[in-house]
């Protein structure tokens, strides 16, 4: 069998037998640390400055930030910038923050097709690189967020963490790595034709953030 | 893996003499170098980062075998499963019997310079399923049957004007019967072509940028978004990775997405990295119901305990090509091998022959700017020259090179009649006519290989020594 062969030639080179009881309590001890590295100065902010972070790093990709008191806010935000006649899609998880839309701008989306417009929401964000953190469980559809062309995202500003690593510590809390879980930091974009940044390759061209108060 | 790297010197004398390739050249050191530095700028970390990326490798391929077994299970665990090719053609079969048993008709991939080792696509096609690259590049090299000439830039060879012309003949039959040349416009015809691959597709099939041995995670790096719709869309998923992408934990893999996007184009993130684990459950929208790592070694393991296991810590970055004064003159498709550029030139001797890829090791200056760039530290000049060393013991450079070298180091043994050659050679080379700025343009016999692509400095009056001990008298 090719494990077999791949691990004796994996261990024959490094001259270990795989049985050294010292190599396995080192390697169960370090998968069971989760020792952090170095952490960049801009992972370590809190507060507002956290949020000021966040904002300045996802715009710089070309997401659109705004920020709102309430969800009545953000609905007539996201209604101010549909296109006229166009639809929005809301997923499972952002029907049940209670948003309140115009029903004939609503639209039902339930098979795996393009659509033009998606509100959903999100696991939460990182302060250090302005990215968003979305799950395929707990109501919020993948292929949905990334099949529309333009998303719209509730973030509550509470679920704004420095990095990374807090990410992991909120992971872990909830019960382990979900299926997919997507750092979506930026509209989808591509540089492959002569090196030049155009926007929309696969998914959405454009990603709205709405950052709340309270939700 | 099929490499033509024996080729290397007519076709890079063919790429020097292509003035599309080198105006596409300019623009990727003009972007990608000058992105890095700005990047690293940004970050004043950096430093320390790569450090730690290089010891979480060493560490890692230390117990390389302990992590392995550790992601497989966490991967089993998931409801996934792991199989392990020791050899292209096994990972090959591997992957079609996978696709075969969902009796999949169509694939699509996202980039994977592991499936273009072990030439995947055309292998599958062979076998009468469509399999669609959707990474931009890869498609358009796809379409025009080439191979990948930059590992993160796959078409960065091709004009606008070419992908135009692609577009344009493989686009018609589908009722694109416009020739667009607008960039923008380009990338939204191939979105759309290549959406209904996506909702068409049977199995999805990805590389991975790292494997996590704590959760079972493989993560995929991208900024297109093809990744995720190739990854969650279709009912199978098959991530196919060498054996070396494995890192310990979390915190670790967020240590290399720090320095990934840095070192390609000098962003601190990509777009997208997704973290995937295991296949669809129950909580879930959507996913795939069949999850399936393929484990390539193809080479790797052989490397472990070698000069050349530093290597096996790349990260696929592409710093070393971007900032290559040789890969940014000739560009990847003179290097016969899918990995090009000084990565390129280490690896490819290990995964096809010595012998069919020895010119690429001698096709460097040793300047170092690519050891200077790896986020992994990798000594790539020290292991160029180990391969130049191996090709010298294995008598396969040309006859007359040795017999030189022989002379050389044979004179160089004998001080008096070394002082009489070189001064001979000395007077020879200050008398020779050439250009009054001080270079000599041609020389005859075998100088002339020199004299045909270089000048040569004509040299002072007196060889070092006899110049010492004129100078020497004089103080005395």
């Amino acid at each position: 069998m090719s494990k077999q062969s791949i691990l004796t030639m994996v261990r024959s080179r490094l001259t270990v037998t795989g049985k050294e009881e010292a190599r396995h309590q080192l390697v169960e001890a370090r998968l069971r640390a989760h020792q952090e590295n170095t952490r960049p100065g801009v992972g370590n902010l809190k507060g507002g400055e956290r949020v000021e972070q966040f904002i300045i790093s996802a715009s710089a990709k070309g997401t659109n930030v705004s920020q709102h008191q309430d969800l009545t806010e953000a609905a007539s935000h996201i209604l101010s910038l549909l296109p006229i006649g166009s639809h929005l899609s809301l997923t499972d998880a952002a029907v049940q923050t209670g948003i309140v839309l115009p029903n004939e701008q609503i639209d039902g989306w339930t098979q795996k097709t393009s659509l033009e417009n998606c509100l959903s929401t999100c696991f939460c964000a990182i302060a250090e690189s302005g990215s968003l953190v979305v799950r395929s469980d707990g109501g919020n559809s993948l292929t949905q967020n990334f099949l529309a062309d333009r998303h719209f995202v509730l973030l509550p500003k509470a679920d704004i963490l420095d990095a990374m690593e807090s990410v992991w510590q909120r992971v872990r809390d909830a019960g382990g790595m979900p299926r997919d879980l997507t750092l979506v930091s930026g509209p989808s974009s591509t540089g492959d034709i002569e090196m030049r940044m155009e926007k929309g390759a696969h998914g959405p061209r454009e990603l709205y953030i709405l950052i709340l108060d309270g939700l | 893996m099929e490499v033509t790297s024996d080729k290397f010197i007519p076709l890079s004398e063919a790429a020097l003499a292509d003035d599309k390739l080198q105006s596409a050249l300019g623009q990727l050191s003009g972007r990608l170098a000058a992105g890095r530095t700005k990047g690293v700028a940004d970050l004043p970390e950096f430093e320390q980062l790569r450090g730690e990326a290089r010891d979480i490798k060493n560490h890692t391929l230390q117990h390389l075998d302990l992590y392995l077994e550790a992601f497989e299970q966490r991967v089993v665990e998931q409801g996934g499963s792991v199989h392990w090719a020791s050899n292209e053609s096994e990972a090959r079969n591997i992957i079609l019997d996978l696709c075969q048993s969902v009796g999949a008709k169509r694939v699509t991939k996202s980039k994977s310079m592991v499936t273009e080792e072990i030439d995947l696509v055309p292998f599958l096609e062979a076998n009468d399923i469509e399999a669609v690259e959707t990474d931009l590049g890869e498609y358009i090299i796809q379409l025009r049957g080439e191979k990948p000439s930059h590992i993160v830039a796959p078409a960065v060879h091709l004009s606008k004007d070419q992908v135009s012309e692609t577009f344009f003949e493989h686009h018609r039959k589908l009722g694109f019967n416009e020739k667009i040349h607008d960039r923008g416009e380009l990338v939204a015809e191939a979105r759309q072509v290549l959406r209904e691959k996506f909702l068409a597709a049977d199995v999805g099939i990805s590389g991975a940028n790292f494997l996590v041995a704590e959760t079972g995670t493989i993560v995929l790096v991208t900024n297109e978004g093809n990744a995720e719709l190739t990854t969650a869309l279709p009912g199978t998923h098959i991530v196919v990775t060498g054996i070396e992408k494995v890192v310990p934990t979390l915190e670790d893999a967020s240590t290399f997405i720090r320095l990934l996007a840095r070192s390609a184009l000098g962003a601190d993130i990509s777009a997208y990295t997704s973290f995937i684990t295991g296949p669809k459950r129950q909580a879930d929208g959507d996913g795939p119901d069949n999850f399936h790592v393929v484990l390539v070694d193809n080479g790797r393991s052989e490397m472990m305990g070698s000069e050349f296991q530093d290597m096996l810590r790349c990260i696929r970055c592409s710093a070393c090509l971007n900032h290559c004064p040789v890969y940014l003159s000739v560009g990847g498709h003179a290097y016969g091998s899918v990995y090009s550029g000084p990565m390129g030139a280490v690896l490819t001797p290990q995964l096809a022959s010595l012998e069919k890829s020895k010119h690429l090791a001698n096709a460097s200056s040793l300047c170092g700017r690519c050891e200077s760039v790896c986020p992994v530290m990798i000594p790539l000049p020290k292991l160029l020259r180990l391969w130049r060393d191996k090709e010298a013991a294995e008598k396969l450079n040309p006859a007359g090179m040795r017999w030189g070298l022989n002379l050389w180091s044979w004179l160089i043994g004998q001080p008096r009649l070394y002082r009489i050659t070189t001064s001979i050679a000395n007077r020879v080379l200050y008398h020779w006519p050439g250009s009054s700025d001080g270079f000599i343009n041609k020389l005859p016999a075998l100088a002339g290989a020199w004299t045909v692509h270089r000048d040569l400095r004509r040299p002072e009056q007196g060889t070092f020594s006899e110049q010492h001990r004129r100078k020497g008298r004089k103080r005395v």
